[in-house]
Order: structure tokens, then sequence, then C-alpha cells
């Protein structure tokens, strides 16, 4: 199969998202808007095709509460201040964009985002409202509609829809159903659908009762006999059922992208007509074949063919060392322009850098527990100052036994798991390599081998110092934030806190100048002079304030 | 009959705000008998004012200092005719549109029951009839249904205040396809 691909000439999609950047652009008149992309979050089914497309696209993936809006204008709550958002590529539904406007429990939309969406500050797409084009009541007028507006008749045929909003066409269905395909006119996904010839009298009778409730809200067609292609399944080759998605671009000047190829969904199980991949459906790539050379020669073909393999390949190579992040636009020189790191993400960088310090020092000290090279009041000293739950009453062995239970089952899972909370949130502005990495320590801490886990760590570490520098400075004062924590609660000795601060101190030295975290360091400074841990206390919530309201 | 109004509302929160968003509808609108001389809208801080999709007067105010607490008045000089039983509709929004249920108001068997007397072949009497009817079968009733009570709900605890019963109300017009629009001033 691969042979085929190599050598037949294709009309390529990796641009895409080069083209749909080129569309979102192409909505609003303003010269170099900036663009966002606005997700549900990682527990949707679609989160990694969010994330990729931001990647590719090279835009800030934001949730709801990355943005605010002030004035009708929309902002992202980035590290260095609020920056406007031009367009809103979002991937939320209507009901859930505005909770003052639509549903108001909804938490993943924005306070105030209509307000700005009507003031004209900012392109919502696709539009709201624009979902009635998914509403399957209108389908059975597209033929009429591409009369209407195209003057021509329909090359593909509608398959013939009864729409149970009739009186006489519902009567049909009714008497048919067990015939018919019945879809919910506002459902999706393939879910809330009947289809009669492989259902039971039940399922029948009470689909009979949903539609006589509400028969506007369903459509019904005939089943048709759905052409199958051959696929490439485990075992060879098998028929299965296909449809395909095309991606089409409206620009805003009325010009329409149309991309070669598309995605082809494919019901996966023998003899399913379900592609939907919210139920298990499977997807392929699609090509369209370059035939705008025909009749070529086969030297033409092949040299075409290295030309794009060797096209691609340098593609590759720009990639292996160039991570790429969404910068700020409206520089002259992108060499100029900052990168846009979100607050939010800000802070999951920040918890990385504590969590990986916390399992560095539980690692070494199982390794001193273990070994014996604590004393008594050593490890008395631990569990008070550092909450084990362990019994500082008890004589040594039992309680190197607690606290070694403690850590095995408790601490150390915890902060393996928040560890890979925090790269999930993050992933977007940590390379895909590192985070493969990261991946690590969670499958060797679940084998149990902790030992491994840790020294996965180390190699983390050693990625995470490669990423962009505004990425290694949160992580780094994370890291060293949580070092200088420990030093405070252990009440260790003055040189260990003020190295401890002083190293903290470096990396705030690192976040843009003029601005609320330069405070850090006039905080800093006062717990170095004072060595008063009320002193630490007020630089712990500054820097939590910070992260949580911006600067 | 010239009007003059003033009306302050006062939110105190119990937790310090850091930011704030509002969509705030205290403009009443210009209507054919209904005449607006002069109108304000106080706010601590000056809004961004807009027309939603049903032509209302819609501020949003956005604040970003801390705050735990919000004061508005509104006020102005309005006259109104009072004689006026019928406006012609205007068309900016379709009048089919208000014969959709809101989530609100859903519509019980016991309600269609209630109503179907007046509805069968209605007109602005027997509305007006079922609309006094709904009042004695419903009192006017404080503290025993909340901003979310469903139509449903209200009608059948027998209680409620003026939301609930043009809920009620709207819910028994739009079941017989009858367009019921609600309005709050």
């Amino acid at each position: 199969m691969s042979d085929v691909f190599a050598q037949t000439p294709i009309l390529g999609v990796s641009d895409y998202p080069k083209r749909l950047k080129a569309c979102l652009a192409s909505s609003t008149s303003k010269y170099d808007p900036q663009i966002a992309i606005l997700t549900p979050g990682r527990f949707n089914s679609a989160y990694y095709e969010h994330a990729f497309l931001a990647h590719e696209m090279n835009v800030p993936l934001v949730h709801g509460y990355d943005l605010v809006v002030e004035d009708s204008k929309v902002y992202m709550q980035g590290i260095r201040g609020k920056v406007q958002v031009d367009i809103i590529y979002r991937r939320i539904d209507d009901p859930y964009i505005d909770p003052l406007a639509f549903r108001s429990s909804s938490i993943l939309g924005v306070s105030g985002l209509m307000s700005a969406y009507r003031a004209g500050n900012v392109v919502i797409v696709n539009a709201p409202g624009t979902g009635v084009a998914d509403d399957k009541s209108l389908y059975p007028f597209v033929p009429d509609m591409i009369e209407f507006y195209l003057g021509e008749k329909p090359i593909l045929p509608n398959i013939e829809t009864y729409q149970c909003r009739k009186p006489d066409e519902l009567e049909y269905v009714l008497a048919n159903l067990d015939k018919l395909v019945v879809k919910e006119t506002q459902g999706s996904g393939g879910y809330g659908m009947l289809i009669g010839p492989t259902s039971t009298k039940e399922e029948v009778e009470a689909y009979r009762l949903r539609l006589l409730e509400k028969p506007e809200g369903f459509i019904a067609q005939p089943t048709i006999s759905l052409s199958t292609n051959p696929t490439a399944v485990s075992d060879g080759i098998a028929p299965r059922h296909i449809d395909l998605r095309p991606f089409i671009l409206s620009h805003g000047d009325g010009t329409v992208d149309i991309v070669p190829g598309g995605l082809t969904r494919v019901a996966m199980i023998e003899g399913s007509l379900v592609v939907n991949s919210s139920q298990g459906g499977g997807i392929k790539d699609t090509w369209i074949v370059d035939d705008s050379h025909l009749p070529a020669s086969t030297k033409k073909t092949n040299s075409q063919a290295s030309k794009q393999s060797s096209d691609a390949n340098a593609s590759r190579h720009a990639h292996y060392h160039n991570s790429v992040q969404p910068l700020e636009a409206g520089y002259e020189n992108p060499d100029n322009a900052p990168m846009i790191l979100l607050l939010s993400t800000a802070n999951h960088l920040v918890w990385l850098g504590r969590y990986s310090e916390r399992l560095s020092y539980y690692d070494s000290l199982m390794k001193q527990l273990v070994k014996g090279s604590l004393k008594k009041s050593q490890v008395q000293h631990l569990i008070s100052h550092l909450g084990f739950e362990a019994d500082p009453e008890q004589s040594l062995k039992p309680m190197k036994t607690q606290m070694l239970r403690d850590l095995e089952q408790t601490k150390i899972p915890s902060v393996v798991q928040s560890i890979e909370t925090n790269v999930q949130e993050a992933k977007g502005v940590i390379g895909k390599d590192t985070a493969e990495l990261y991946n690590l320590i969670k499958r060797l801490s679940t084998a149990g081998t902790y030992r491994a886990a840790t020294l996965q760590l180390h190699a983390c570490n050693a990625a995470m110092a490669q990423e962009h520098p505004t990425v290694v400075c949160f992580w780094q004062l994370g890291r060293h934030f949580e070092q200088l924590e420990r030093a405070v609660f252990l009440d260790e000795d003055n040189e260990k806190t003020v190295t401890a601060s002083l190293n903290f101190k470096h990396w705030v030295n690192q976040l843009p100048e003029n601005t609320r975290w330069r405070e850090l360091i006039r905080l800093t400074n006062q717990m170095i002079k004072s060595q008063e841990l009320s002193d630490f206390q007020l630089l712990n919530q500054e820097f939590i304030i910070i992260l949580q309201q911006g600067v | 009959m010239k009007l003059q109004v003033s009306h302050q509302t006062n939110y105190y929160y119990d937790e310090l705000a850091q930011r704030s968003v509002q969509y705030i509808r205290m403009t009443p609108m210009q209507l054919s008998h209904q005449r607006i001389h002069q109108w304000n809208v106080m706010l601590p801080k000056v809004a961004i004012s807009q027309k939603d999709g049903f032509g209302n007067d819609w501020l949003t105010l956005s604040r970003n200092e801390a705050h735990d607490n919000l004061q508005m008045q509104a006020s102005g000089i309005v006259e109104i005719n009072t004689d006026t039983e019928r406006l012609e509709d205007k068309g900016d929004v379709p009048y089919l549109l208000f014969t959709a249920q809101s989530p609100l108001t859903k519509c019980s068997q016991a309600m269609r029951d209630f109503a179907a007397p007046y509805l069968t072949d209605p007109t602005h009497d027997s509305l007006k009839a079922m609309a006094a009817e709904l009042l004695e079968k419903m009192p006017y009733t404080a503290y025993v249904t909340h901003v979310g009570t469903t139509a449903i709900e209200s009608f059948e605890i027998g209680a409620g205040v003026c939301q609930d019963h043009t809920h009620v109300f709207l819910s028994c017009c739009r079941d017989q396809h009858i367009p019921a629009r609600y309005v709050s001033g």
C-alpha cells in the first residue's frame, strides 16, 4: 500500500493549518490579527485536534478561563499582561460560550463574549447560530438552495427524506418505522437514531413514542444499501462502510477554498453502519490523486514523488530542533515578538517544577530511610515539619516503616499524578518529545518502580531545560520555590535558606520587567534580610495572587 | 400619563470579586404608546451600550478592580398612553418565535386542561378572563417559588409571584400556538 502512495502524485493536504489560518485571518480587515483557539479542554474527545491545530497554526490554545472581556473587548491573560484577541476559533457549542447570554451554568465560556462580538470587537468562527446548518431539518431543502443560489441542478442527488413535522409524512413514517432510519434533527454523533430493520420490536415502539411526542424533532430516510470500500483491517482487506467529510474554508471576501481530500470515517465493526468517531468509528486520511499532469511519463512521476518526499524530509528536519511557540501579533520582526504564555499555563509549569522537585526529594528520603542514614531526632523532625503519617512518639524502626509506607502508598503516587496532570495541561507549550518522556514516569510508577520513575525524572528535567526560555523560567521558578519552601518549613540553617532564596530570585529576575512580577524580588529580599517566617508567607501569598489575577 | 421613575438596586457580595461582567437591561423601550423623554442608568463605571436581538437597550458593565457591591440607579421620565390596548407588530423579530416554549415554560396536561375553555376560541376578552382566573387559582404568594421555578412547578404548587403567573400564561398560549411574549418593566 505504501508503494502505491510513494509512486502516485497527490494533492498535498499538509498545508491545511496554513489555509485555515489564512481563512480565519480573512474574517477581519484588521492587519495581522491575533487569533486564539478556544477549547473546552482535555476531556473533550477532539482535544488533540484543538491542540494540534494550535501548534500547527502557531496560535495560543485557550480555555474559557484564560479570556476576559473588558469594555467589550476580549483579552487573553498572559504572563506579560493582557493581549487583545481579534479572532476566536471556537470549538465550544453555542449554548456554552457565554454564561451571561446563554446557558448560565456553563463554566466553559467567557462572560461578556457576546457583547464583544456584537460590538464588532472580536470575530467568532464559526459564528454563533451557524449550527443551524447542521440541523437535519435543513437537509431536504438543499436541492432548492442549490437551484436558488447557484442556478444549477445538484450533481449529487439527496436521499429521499421525510420530515416528520409534516403530518402526512409523519403518518408514512409511523406506518413504516421498522423499515426506515430515523434521526433527531438536532442530534449529532450518531446518537439517538433508529435503524428500523435492525431494531427489536421494543426499540421500535419506544422510538414511536418519542416521535409522537415531538414529531418536528425527527427526520426519516429509507435504508439504502450503503456502499462499502475495501479497507485494511487487522487480518487483511475487508469491506467496510465509509463516508467522506470534506474541509471547506469560506473566506471573508466570499471566496471558497476547498481543501483537497478530507477525512474518511469508517464503521470499524463488520456490518456496522455507524461511522461517528464519538461512537468508536475509525478515521482514515484521504488524498486526491493529482492527475493535472496527465498523460505523465513514468520518469516525471518518479521525480515528482521523490521531490515530495525530500520536501517532507526537509520540513521534518526544520521542526526537529525548532520548537515553535505562539508569538504576539503586531511585531514587525517576528524574532522580536515575545512568546504568548498564558497565565494558566505558567501556573501549571510552576506546579510541574514544584512536584518534580518534591518527587526527587521523596526519592532521596526513601534512600536515606532504607540505608539507615538518618538519626531518630532527624526522622522526628521530618515527620513533624513535613507532615508524614507516622507517630513521632515511637521508636526509630516502626517510625521509619510508617514513613516509608506513607511515602510509597500515598505521597509518591499523589505527586506522580500531579506531575501527570500538570504535564497534560501544559502540553501545548512543552515539546512532543518532552511530553513523551513524562509519560514514562507515570508508567514506571504504576508498575511500582519508583526508583526508575525518579531516574526518568532526570531525563525529563534535562529535556525541559531545552524548552523555550519563557517556559523554562516558570518551571525553574517552581523547582526553586519548592526548595525554598522546604528549607523554610524544615527550619534549615541560614546558609541553606539564603542559597535557596537567591536561586529563586535569579529566576524571578528573568521575568518581564516593569510588571507586578518584580514585587517578588522585593519580597524575597525582605525575607532574606529578616529571616522571618511571616515574610516567607507574604512572598508565598503574592506569588499565588499574581498567578491567579495576572499582572 | 407622565411618570417620573427612580429605581435603585443595591447588590452586596459575600466575597470580594476581583473582576465582574454584567449584562444590564434597565432601560424601557421607545414604543408607539410609550415615549421616553429622559432616561439614565447610573453605574459605577461607564458601560458599553448596545441593542440586543429583541431591540432592548443592553448595557455591558465590566469592572476589573476589587469590589464587593454594585449599586445602580435607573431613572427618567416616561410618558405612557394608558388607553392603548394594542401595538402594531414591528416585524423586526418574527412573531412566530414567541410560539416556541422556553425551558421554563413547558406545558403540562393539567395546565392544558385549565386553559382549554379560554383558548379554544381565543379572544382578547377570553385571554383576560384566563389571566384573572389564573390569579384565583394561583394566589400571589412570595417566597414559595424562586427565579428558576418552571411554569409546571408553580402551577402545581398553586401559588407564585408575577413571574410565575406570566410563565404559566405564556406556556398555555404557546402550547396552542398563540404567540405570547414575556415583557418586564
